[in-house]
């Protein structure tokens, strides 16, 4: 479990000296892809060895996946050919607004319902009071 | 500057001044300790936390700044404020819990405290507290002329003038109250600052005749205005968004919040709530910046001296005066809001942490002193405000990224993976201390800019992860070993 962590902190090292490589020959879409690839990366750390977890890892997944399609949609979409309004904004720029924008508060919502059986189970936190708590946090 | 001149925009910042000095007298009653100074006696509610990490982010910078990036390069600078929604809660996420139970078992107010706590030595701790002192000083001293400058176009007097009123009104309440009296107007001021945003969208909308209308007047100046990267282009847009989704995490005066939190189980829903509200904040950003320039590019509004006079102009000329006075108010808020935290936490590494790593103790009477540097601290930003503009322009730049590039790996990365090592956390600090000052300065003087206009504080992050990783990762064999059993305890929950 330990070397896990080890791995995806050690992963996310080498995704981040991927992408300066990649932001040096302007290939700006790999880039992309690899930022969406580092908050994945970073969201598994925070939660530990948790992130294994079924709905968690699949949230994870799933938010890098639609955030990768999202860019790339965007790539397909733009143009200064034509104007294609979606919802008042040219369509690649709608792409952002709707969709690059507001998907990431699905990593919120993920936290606040996981929160009471992965992020802090109540028997965990009061094992720690019990050990090392000074001023109650479980108030 | 545009000067207002309007009795009722006048009436609103005053009553907003009034408010905040209000709340600092009620916040001085209730401060008794440094922990009362420095975490509010970790006492505060979610709501509170909620509003006050959001409100400390939205600098001046969001309010003007943000306005007239949109005015000057279009979508580019979206990809600034966009991040929010994830950002915060990849500060929940990463170091949230971590901090607070740290908290919990010992005695940490600062994020040096933390550092020190976690890695053990004095060399972290004076590290992290050197690179929140030079962030903070840079961050302040733009915030400082921020309130000038919007004082100046309400009343209409000189900088020294303006600077006096903006001032005595922070320094009275930050001195007087600490961060009891910062996190309550903090709440007052980020209401007011959600309130304006959605009202500013309804007339930036009405007045450039519907998105639709804007967007073709904007299509037909400059069709990649309005594409999806701006004119910055998509590496700078993307690269933007990589520092300001993980940098945020590192951003000292949001995360210092989690200290203040009353019960940890209120964590739960912080996050999605500090990213939908700092959301709205963001429909300012962009709407008054688009109109704006949908307005000069159809010729409605002559053009302007300055992006940054975006937001002021449309307010006076294009906003009901109540409006633009409420919404005034709010823009000394977002301004005022983000100053009291960055006094806080400037006090904090020049009263307790520096000394405490360099003699191992704080220094007596700390509660006093705190207050007295507090003072000192906003009275030299004054004076830098007024005589070193360039170096407060250049440190204001440097002090997202380096927060960015010296917090997350060491604090965001490092309460979370036990191999990680002292030394990792001091080359990591300082890798991102030089390096974000010395491309700042560079591509400043034309000496070098990075390629493609890669952000300097997405570069920096990048290498200093790595460095810490790679150092950790080589060096940190028996590091786990070494964590005292209450830390390694707050690691594992």
């Amino acid at each position: 479990m330990r070397g896990e962590i080890k791995a995806v902190v050690g992963f996310l090292a080498l995704v981040g000296l991927a992408a300066i490589v990649l932001a040096f020959l302007n290939h700006w879409l790999l880039f992309g892809i690899l930022t969406w690839l580092m908050m994945a990366l970073t969201m598994a750390i925070g939660f530990g060895p948790e992130y294994r977890r079924g709905p968690i890892l699949a949230s994870i997944v799933g938010i890098f996946l639609a955030y990768s399609a999202l860019l790339l949609l965007l790539a397909r979409l733009d143009s200064t050919e034509e104007l294609r309004l979606i919802l008042g904004f040219p369509a690649a720029t709608a792409i952002l607004v709707f969709g690059i924008w507001p998907i990431g508060a699905v990593a919120g919502l993920l936290y606040g319902l996981v929160f009471e059986r992965s992020v802090l189970p109540e028997e965990k936190l009061q094992e720690f009071i019990r050990k090392f708590g000074r001023s109650g946090t479980g108030r | 500057m545009p000067v207002s001149q309007s009795p009722t925009i006048i009436i609103c910042v005053v009553a907003y001044l009034g408010a905040c000095l209000l709340i600092g007298v009620w916040a001085m009653r209730r401060t008794r300790t440094i922990a009362d100074f420095l975490v509010a006696g970790r006492t505060l509610g979610p709501f509170v936390i909620v509003i006050a990490a959001m409100s400390s982010i939205m600098s001046g910078f969001g309010f003007v700044g943000g306005p007239g990036l949109v005015f000057e390069s279009g979508t580019s600078s979206l990809w600034m404020t966009f991040p929010s929604t994830f950002s915060f809660a990849l500060s929940w996420i990463l170091v949230g819990k971590r901090l607070r139970l740290l908290g919990e078992v010992r005695d940490v107010l600062t994020l040096p405290d933390a550092v020190e706590a976690r890695y053990g030595g004095r060399w972290p701790r004076l590290m992290m507290a050197i690179a929140i002192l030079l962030g903070v000083l840079g961050y302040l001293g733009t915030q400082v002329l921020a309130i000038g400058m919007v004082l100046v176009a309400v009343f209409g007097v000189k900088l020294p003038v303006a600077l006096m009123i903006g001032l005595s009104v922070l320094a009275f309440y930050s001195v007087a109250g600490g961060i009891l009296a910062s996190v309550y107007t903090d709440l007052f001021q980020g209401l007011l600052m959600m309130v304006s945003a959605l009202a500013v969208l309804y007339y930036a909308l009405e007045t450039g005749g519907g998105m639709s209308e804007i967007s073709t007047t904007l299509w037909e100046m400059d069709p990649e205005f309005i594409g999806p990267w701006g004119t910055r282009g998509p590496l700078t847009s993307l690269s933007w968004y990589m520092l300001f989704v993980i940098g945020a995490v590192g951003q000292p005066h949001a995360i210092t919040k989690f200290l203040m939190l009353r019960d940890i189980r209120e964590l739960k829903w912080g996050a999605l709530l500090t990213g939908c509200c700092y959301a709205v904040l963001s429909l300012l950003w962009m709407s008054v910046g688009f109109s704006m320039r949908a307005l000069v590019a159809s010729d409605v509004q002559g053009p302007l001296d300055s992006p940054d006079l975006a937001a002021p102009v449309f307010l006076l000329n294009y906003t009901p005066e109540l409006l633009a006075g409420m919404v005034f108010a709010g823009l000394l808020a977002a301004i005022m809001s983000t100053s009291d935290s960055f006094l806080n936490i400037g006090a904090a590494a020049i009263v307790r942490d520096i000394p405490i790593a360099w003699r191992g103790k704080p220094v007596a009477n700390q509660l006093l002193w705190t207050r007295v540097v507090t003072a000192v601290l906003l009275v030299a930003s004054a004076l830098f405000a007024l005589y070193m503009e360039n170096l407060i322009a250049l440190l204001g730049t440097f002090g997202w990224g380096t927060f960015a590039a010296a917090i997350v790996p060491s604090v965001a990365i490092g309460l979370n993976w036990k191999r990680a090592t002292a030394s990792a956390c001091v080359l990591s600090i300082g890798t991102s201390i030089v390096l974000n000052f010395s491309l700042e300065l560079s591509a400043r003087h034309g000496i070098y800019t990075l390629p493609h206009g890669m952000a300097v504080g997405c570069f920096s992050l990048l290498v200093s992860i790595a460095v810490f990783v790679g150092v950790s990762w080589f060096s940190g064999e028996e590091a786990e070993e070494k964590l005292a059993p209450d830390v390694k305890a707050a690691m594992e929950v």
